[in-house]
């Protein structure tokens, strides 16, 4: 495919019903009223040259290039800030603005580098477009007065670098971190020829507020602003349209090549999850494909205290197969299981868990959404029927009021984010419920109406008293209510949310909110017209993270808010594709789609197409497996794609009961924590290395296309083929699409669902069958899943989990930006200068009390165990409450939190860990033995010299 | 073989995975005890240690009855256990759905 350069149409379109007919030049148009001449011109087909125009932004009406001639009309109007009128005549090419159009771009070539004029490695920018375009052919303005032609580059920050020396002050840049991205970190400073764009306080872009989301990059019509991977590479000749491999956002990317070399990674502006936008991971993180740390060959070892052994493919896969087959033999046929990832493929995880199902003979198969969203998938089945959210991210700009629980998606989903955020400028009011001060709550142009700074452990208790207002308050659509929902349910729980004691006066003892605040936010939310809950994991990361969930649907249902755009219930999957991998059936009770493993009707249809018989009865979850592992009853793992040690609560018994197996297999990109204790370690493949498709928040089905041979040798679903061939159990798929054929045969949400339709379509949200033909945007439009939308009384029971005299402070977690997950990947690029280990960030109050200052080494320690980390002082978070993330391996934050979990699906609570706080002088003796033990075990033996 | 359970001086929680069934069983039963139907609590809890827990599982905490005569579980989850034990295939789940009580085994609602 060649290089995909996709139209630009210089402005917005316009989303207007009033048609509006016209003629541009030889050519007659008829576009909605409110669209702009450039854009109609464009639509027929005539394009009319721009430099400060560009369709992601409102028009500017700047750099005067786009001049057009309107029969009537006085002078030379921009055509991009000139609406279509009806019978408007228009003429783009006449004499008198080709030369004004020369005049201007003389102009500014007079203050552009000589050199750069004449070098033809420039020629793809659209500056350039547009010289050739005017027919720009000498500039008659001596260099002898004032230029701009000294000014240095900035270079600091690790992916672009500006140019003022080849800045046009167009304000796209500025334009695209407003509009666009939202952080407003760019202007033009000055006047007249003093006019230059600046980062926050004319600082360099590094030390700035600049999120380095790359829109501005995108934007710049000269290549001011340029990726150092173009600059050094160079200019890519083809793309390939592939998905993030980053987080739920799911956002579209061209890969730019030369050859089989990425040069760079541009948003796609037909991606409907992302339109065209992307941030600092997606945009830019993507060096670790190609780190020196990846490992490439197949190794072994007999005990995780050798070092490892490189071997061939076929010894690694035989040598795999035998101890799997030797310790079911020995120990039982439910000694060994399956861990999925859920960053590998819907075909990847389908496979992993087909082979464990099939191969290995149990339901031993778990994924990383067990301590993520595990919550979500019981609580929406439970009260709509569907295990996923309701909406697409495009339903966010119907939205009358947003509410977010639990979420930070600025830090954790930062595309859709920056929707959100424009929504939240046009007027959509906010409510944040969150122990924290998260950035929505106050920025510079966006205020939360309500914060609702709610205890950690205290969900339930705030979203009961909320249902509480709506309830006695006479704030119910009883209208929807009495159509679409079970009305004996809803009585009930009516009845219960009444009772006084779960007003937000008597629920204020337990969350700290003020129960007027609560009771604002509670009518806002039900009165202020189109209402959308956003949740993320401060929401299921708890003892009570299922019922936390159906109190947000009951919620939903009680106030009419589903089943349109504008409203819904959305969970920010946090994940690439955890979505994917939770519907291609990786837990231990649920085939593909949902259905329970002792469904005989459903079982049966699996094993006549795979030709075995199946276990009828739930296997174990991931937590299941370490303690059986600890009792001596579970002895093998097959871990694809996921960091058990670093990502799972309670790092002491993660390690305790790993290293009480017999045989660990990782697959994956590097030795990671877990493979610390793996005795098969199986190289990995990156989203760029293989075909597939991954599953967002939105339930969006959406390609992944290779772009380079898979460095180590094979895609990841190969190798499973391979272990399960080996097995015993036959796997011939010769490409992902049969095994997608084969995920559409069996389960009905997907039965319309092809790679032909992705081609063709982009992509589709699930349900796609014959109900669906195109898939489901929006779901429960007419009618829940399961019927009638299902109340379920939400009673708030604390945690066990208590803060005391010996641990006081309440620890909860979170992500930043520039760090993803365990950081396997983002630690391994450039990403690292923005923050590189995890801070813990304490009030001043809890600080002061015990003598720390901001950047001091801390020990944080709980009933489980303690870390060391550099503090940082923050009123971000409440006395009482400190935080931190999980992205590096040096901190082990999860040797801190503990094994309780949420009742329904042992969903750690990781938002929950009462710990205490003191003045460290350095690593505790357990990370300095972790750190040695990690470093002796990623020992690779060296072949004997010949 | 090198462990780093609970190294020296570290606290740590010990290990006792019938501790945590009894804890879960009754996290369980103190949810389905919430809702309006008391009457159908105990059935709820068994249906939903039968579709989510290992028959190894059920079977230890089968050993604690036994044992101890289910110590540590509260009412609800001890009477969810024991009717579990004793309910012949699909009679509890049949109950519930005549009585439109929550099941963690609901049909097919994802099958479209």
């Amino acid at each position: 495919m060649p290089l995909i350069k996709e139209i630009d149409y210089g402005t917005p379109a316009s989303n207007a019903e009033a048609m509006v007919t016209l003629r541009i030049d030889a050519e007659t148009v008829t576009v909605p009223a409110g669209t702009s001449v450039m854009r109609a011109a464009m639509e027929a087909g005539v394009k009319i040259p721009k430099l400060c125009a560009t369709d992601m932004m409102e028009a500017f009406g700047s750099c005067r290039v786009c001049l057009v001639e309107i029969d009537g009309r006085a002078g030379t109007p921009a055509s991009c800030t000139t609406p279509v009128a009806e019978g408007m005549v228009v003429h783009t090419q006449t004499p008198r603005l080709a030369k004004l159009r020369r005049g201007v771009m003389e102009l500014y070539a007079s203050d552009y580098p000589e050199d750069f004029l004449k070098d033809t490695a420039h020629g793809d920018s659209e500056f350039f477009e547009v010289i050739g375009a005017v027919g720009l052919r000498e500039i008659r303005y001596g260099r002898e007065g004032a230029t701009h032609l000294a000014e240095a580059k900035d270079e600091s920050n690790p992916y672009f670098t500006y140019d003022p020396t080849t800045c046009i002050v167009c304000s796209r840049c500025v334009r695209a971190c407003d509009e666009v991205q939202g952080t407003i970190a760019l202007t033009i400073t000055g006047r007249g020829f003093g006019s230059r764009m600046a980062a926050s306080q004319s600082e360099p872009f590094l030390s700035s507020e600049c999120v380095s989301c790359g829109a501005c990059v995108q934007a710049c019509p000269t290549s001011a602003l340029n990726e150092k991977s173009v600059i050094e590479i160079g200019v890519p000749e083809h793309s390939v349209i592939t998905t993030c491999a980053y987080c739920g956002v799911g956002c579209s990317f061209k890969a730019e090549m030369r050859g089989e070399q990425l040069v760079r990674m541009v948003p796609y502006k037909d991606g409907k999850a992302n339109r065209g936008h992307s941030c600092v991971k997606g945009r830019f993180a993507y060096g670790y494909a190609t780190h020196r740390e990846r490992i490439l060959k197949p190794m072994i070892r007999s005990s995780i205290d050798e070092p490892w052994r490189e071997v061939s493919w076929e010894e690694a896969i035989n040598h795999t197969v035998s101890e799997f087959k030797r310790i079911q033999k020995k120990y039982g046929r439910n000694s060994v299981g399956g861990i999925t990832s859920s960053r590998c493929t819907d075909e990847e995880t389908y496979l992993v868990q087909k082979l464990v199902r099939a191969g290995f003979g149990n339901n031993n198969v778990d994924t990383c959404a067990r301590v993520c969203h595990s919550p979500t998938g019981y609580g929406l089945k439970t009260t709509f029927g569907t295990s996923a959210g309701t909406q697409d991210f495009d339903s966010v700009q119907d939205c009358d009021v947003v509410m977010i629980i639990g979420a930070n998606p600025s830090d954790a989903h930062p595309v859709f984010a920056s929707r959100m955020k424009r929504r939240l400028r046009q007027g959509a009011r906010l409510i944040v419920v969150d122990p924290r001060r998260t950035e929505l709550v106050r920025t510079p142009h966006i205020e939360a109406d309500y914060h609702l700074p709610t205890r950690p452990g205290t969900n339930v208790a705030i979203l009961t008293s909320l249902a509480h207002v709506v309830v006695t308050e006479g704030l119910v659509n009883q209208e929807f209510v009495n159509q679409r929902c079970e009305l004996d349910e809803f009585q009930d729980w009516c009845d219960f949310v009444s009772r006084p004691e779960n007003s937000p006066e008597a629920m204020e003892a337990y969350t700290g909110v003020p129960a007027a605040d609560v009771r604002g936010a509670a009518r806002l939310y039900a009165t202020g017209g189109n209402a959308a809950i956003y949740y993320g994991l401060g929401v299921t990361e708890h003892s009570q993270g299922t019922t936390a969930v159906m109190a947000i649907a009951n919620l939903a249902m009680a106030t009419g808010n589903i089943g349109r755009p504008g409203v819904g219930v959305n969970p920010l999957r946090g994940q690439n594709n955890v979505q994917g991998s939770c519907d291609m059936g990786s837990f231990p009770h649920e085939f593909p789609g949902y259905r329970h493993v002792s469904d005989d009707a459903v079982r049966s249809s699996f094993e006549k197409d795979w030709g075995v018989e199946l276990d009828p009865e739930p296997g174990m979850r991931i937590g299941n497996m370490l303690d059986a592992a600890v009792d001596g009853q579970f002895k093998a793992i097959y871990i694809q794609g996921e960091d058990i040690l670093q990502s799972d609560p309670n790092t002491h018994h993660v390690a305790g009961g790993l290293a009480a197996m017999e045989c660990v297999v990782v697959q994956d990109l590097f030795l990671n924590e877990t493979a610390n204790y793996a005795h098969v370690f199986l190289p990995g493949s990156t989203f760029l290395e293989k075909n597939g498709t991954f599953i967002n928040a939105e339930r969006r089905i959406q390609l992944v296309r290779k772009v380079m041979n898979p460095l180590n040798g094979y895609e990841d679903w190969e190798i499973t083929q391979m272990l399960s061939n080996a097995l015993g159990f036959p796997m011939n798929y010769g490409h992902p699409s049969e095994i997608m054929d084969e995920i559409a045969r069996l389960t009905p949400t997907f039965s319309g669902v092809s790679y032909e339709l992705l081609e063709k379509e982009g992509s589709v949200q699930w349900p796609c069958n014959s109900n669906a033909i195109l898939g489901t945007p929006v779901m429960h439009a007419n009618g829940f899943v399961r019927g009638k939308g299902k109340f379920v009384v939400t009673e708030y029971i604390p945690t066990e989990e208590k803060t005391g005299p010996r641990y006081p402070l309440l620890l909860t977690t979170g992500r930043i930006l520039s760090q993803y997950n365990v950081g396997a990947q983002t630690r391994r690029t450039a990403n690292v200068v923005w923050q590189d280990e995890d801070l813990l960030e304490i009030h001043p109050h809890d600080a002061e009390q015990r003598g720390i200052r901001d950047g001091d080494l801390v020990k944080l320690e709980s009933r489980a165990g303690a870390t060391t980390l550099p503090a940082k002082v923050t009123d971000r978070v409440a006395p009482g409450v400190v935080y931190t993330t999980f992205h590096n391996p040096l901190n082990q934050v999860n040797v801190i939190t503990t094994d309780y979990a949420d009742w329904a699906t042992s969903c750690p609570e990781y938002k929950v860990t009462a710990v205490q706080v003191s003045p460290s002088n350095g690593p505790t003796r357990w990370q300095e033995d972790y750190q040695a033990r990690a470093r002796k075990s990623r020992r690779i033996a060296m072949e004997p010299a010949e | 073989m090198s462990q780093l359970i609970g190294g020296e001086g570290e606290p740590h929680v010990p290990h006792d995975t019938t501790r945590k069934l009894v804890m879960s069983a009754n996290q369980i039963a103190d949810f389905f005890g919430s809702q309006g139907r008391h009457e159908h609590a105990a059935a709820s809890t068994a249906d939903h240690l039968k579709s989510f827990w290992t028959p190894d599982m059920r079977q230890r905490i089968y050993a604690h009855l036994d044992a101890t005569g289910g110590e540590g579980l509260k009412p609800i989850a001890l009477e969810g256990v024991k009717l579990l034990r004793k309910a012949a295939p699909g009679t509890i789940r049949r109950e519930l759905a005549e009585a439109g009580e929550p099941s963690g085994r609901d049909p097919g609602d994802d099958a479209g």
